[in-house]
């Protein structure tokens, strides 16, 4: 076998030992719930990944140390397969549930079954609901999230929260290569080298700055008036910006404007990036303002939420009569209620879109076409890089703009003249300017492409009644690992469009080009090219 | 080990469970702090429910994180003593 594939297989190994800790670890879970009908389906789910990765490792325990185009097989290869395994819970229990095989006390008491539940029963739904929490995305294929048993909610709150560290783990040490933005904006002298030189603590600071952001976002929302469990769960899907909920009308459940103000600063937590976080513990809270990413983040979310706001009140979405506030001690009237229930919704909205969360406190099928591409835009060009979130990254979109505003100007300066391309006040050589643009072209590029792909597909599957923007919606939500929903995914989509909307999610946390590797290298080595 | 440790064995960082948690930690003992208390707050307000006592713990933890996050933003500050690993 090639020496290449001896490398990734003992490292997929690996990841399928720490997938079944973790299952294990969620053992708990269905104890403390009383759904002990669960524990069986948690046990051979976390068995059947340890069996598997234990042979690899094994099996594969000489190879080599991974090289970069080892890690980019590695992430692709992997975060497929975790979801893969990961379905595991989604089939077993919803299996168990429908037949009942054990006896008491592992017997499934009266009602524990759900239409809901019932869903899961078929693989592809499994999978397309292990893909969406792993990649962080929050598209759903169940119909009410709140009849689930609470060991599914568990587990698709720790996909995504586990998916969510795997991401920025990903992009700030595994990935970080030369034009992939990340790598320029904290490689500078001026800072230190993404969080440390090193991988391994890179991740173990990335983990303990992820664990105190969870304790904390689970205490303000509860603090914010969820209930415990809801407050975990959402505290840990929308620090991970990955927007699974235990309520079947997500944050809008509540109909609470505290809750919905709350998670708003939790949602962006998630969407800074984790060397930036790092460095504003340590104190250098300058970077608010001096990080490239952080300062556009601030100001496009700004500006997005004026123009979403703008827009639902010129279209009168949240006309209002009254709005009772604060146990009745403040009462708004006419226009002032419509102004608060527009900025409310449209501030929440845009931020779930543009830190690609994917929460919802309102439905968005209805709304204009302008107010859902808006909608779009943010969620196609996600936030920074180097978080949890999706999309392109604003170090990409502030490259294409800082960059082709460079080209331009350049042509009224003599040939003798000496420029500089600066990004976050970082003077680029030619060579690295180059390659900045090249990674961020290439990148937006290759979005187009498969978005349209995933666009053609949905239009030619989906029921009628689905308009355009219904449809450009759904697909840059799936591919920007955002979760908004126009109302079209659900158990009752089309096959062919579950198997695009899995790829574009896989495609959209990987930034396409991993993917791209690692089928090239199958086709190729696996003999279908050569 | 070395001959001092016979003097700090009360400190979490010697301590089994708790001690292996800070070597993944931030090398602070503010954070650190945070860090293990948050589980410790979770739980208590999964179990004990809504009253005075849990939301004064609850808001004395957001509190807290932003009490040490001003502490280590605060010119006195030695910042090459903040969290490290």
């Amino acid at each position: 076998m090639n020496d290449g594939y001896r490398v990734v297989l003992r490292d997929l190994g690996r990841m399928l030992q720490v997938l079944a800790a973790i299952l294990a670890a969620s053992l708990p879970i269905p104890v403390v719930w009383g759904e002990f009908y669960a524990v069986p389906a948690l046990v051979a789910s976390a068995l059947f990944p340890l069996a598997v990765g234990t042979y690899l490792k094994r099996r594969y325990a000489g190879a080599d140390d991974p090289g970069k185009l080892h890690g980019m097989m590695i992430a692709a290869s992997g975060w497929f397969q975790v979801a893969v395994f990961g379905t595991l819970p989604f089939l077993l229990v919803s299996w168990t549930v429908a037949v009942d095989p054990f006896p008491w006390p592992l017997s499934v008491p009266a009602g524990a079954g759900s239409e809901t539940l019932a869903a899961f029963r078929d693989p592809l739904n499994g999978f397309f609901e292990s893909m969406s929490g792993f990649t962080g995305t929050g598209l759903t294929m169940t119909d009410d999230e709140g009849a689930l048993p609470a060991t599914v909610q568990w587990w698709r709150t720790l996909t995504e929260w586990v998916g969510g560290v795997g991401v920025i783990v990903l992009t700030t040490a595994i990935l970080a290569r030369p034009g992939s933005g990340s790598l320029t904006l904290y490689e500078s002298e001026a800072r230190s080298e993404k969080i440390h030189p090193s991988i391994v603590s890179t991740v173990r600071t990335i983990w303990w700055i992820f664990l105190l952001f969870t304790f904390l976002s689970i205490t303000i929302l509860w603090l914010a008036g969820m209930p415990p469990w809801d407050a975990i769960n959402h505290g840990m899907t929308g620090l991970s910006t990955g927007g699974f909920s235990v309520t079947d009308a997500s944050i809008g459940e509540y109909d609470s404007p505290l809750v919905d103000f709350a998670m708003i600063p939790i949602m962006l937590l998630g969407s800074i990036a984790f060397p930036v976080h790092y460095l504003m513990l340590r104190g250098d809270i300058r970077n608010l303002y001096t990080d490239l990413q952080t300062r556009w983040l601030f100001g496009y979310l700004a500006l997005g939420s004026v123009a979403l706001i703008g827009l639902l009140l010129l279209d009168g979405t949240y006309q209002t009569e009254q709005v009772v506030l604060a146990d009745g001690d403040l009462v708004l009237n006419g226009f002032g209620a419509t102004l608060f229930q527009t900025v409310r919704y449209g501030l929440f909205q845009f931020v779930s879109a543009g830190t690609c969360t994917g929460f919802g406190t309102t439905g968005v099928s209805d709304w204009s076409a302008a107010s859902q591409l808006t909608m779009s835009f943010a969620m196609v060009v996600g936030a920074a890089a180097g978080s949890t979130v999706g999309g392109i990254k604003l170090v990409r979109l502030a490259t294409l703009v800082k960059g082709t505003a460079f080209r331009i100007r350049d042509v009224f300066y003599p040939d003798s003249a000496v420029r500089y391309f600066e990004m976050n006040g970082r003077r680029l050589s030619e060579t690295e300017a180059s390659r900045e643009f090249e990674e961020a072209a290439i990148i937006a590029f290759l979005w187009v492409v498969f978005l349209g792909v995933g666009l053609a597909v949905l239009l030619l599957t989906a029921p009628t009644g689905v308009t355009l923007e219904n449809a450009v919606f759904e697909i840059t939500s799936a591919q920007g690992n955002v979760g908004l929903s126009a109302g079209i995914t659900g158990p009752g989509m089309a096959t062919p469009a579950k198997v695009v909307f899995l790829f574009n999610m896989w495609i959209g946390r990987l930034e396409i080009i991993p993917v791209l590797v690692l089928l090239r290298a199958v086709f190729k080595r696996g003999g279908m090219y050569a | 080990m070395t001959d001092d440790d016979s003097e700090t064995d009360w400190m979490p960082r010697n301590l089994p469970v708790v001690g292996r948690a800070l070597a993944f930690g931030p090398g602070d003992p503010l954070y650190d702090v945070l860090l293990i208390a948050g589980p410790l707050v979770v739980l208590i307000l999964a179990l004990a429910g809504r009253n005075v006592v849990t939301v004064a713990l609850a808001a004395g933890y957001v509190v807290g994180f932003v009490a040490v996050l001003a502490y280590h933003v605060s010119p006195a500050d030695d910042r090459d003593g903040g969290p490290d690993r």
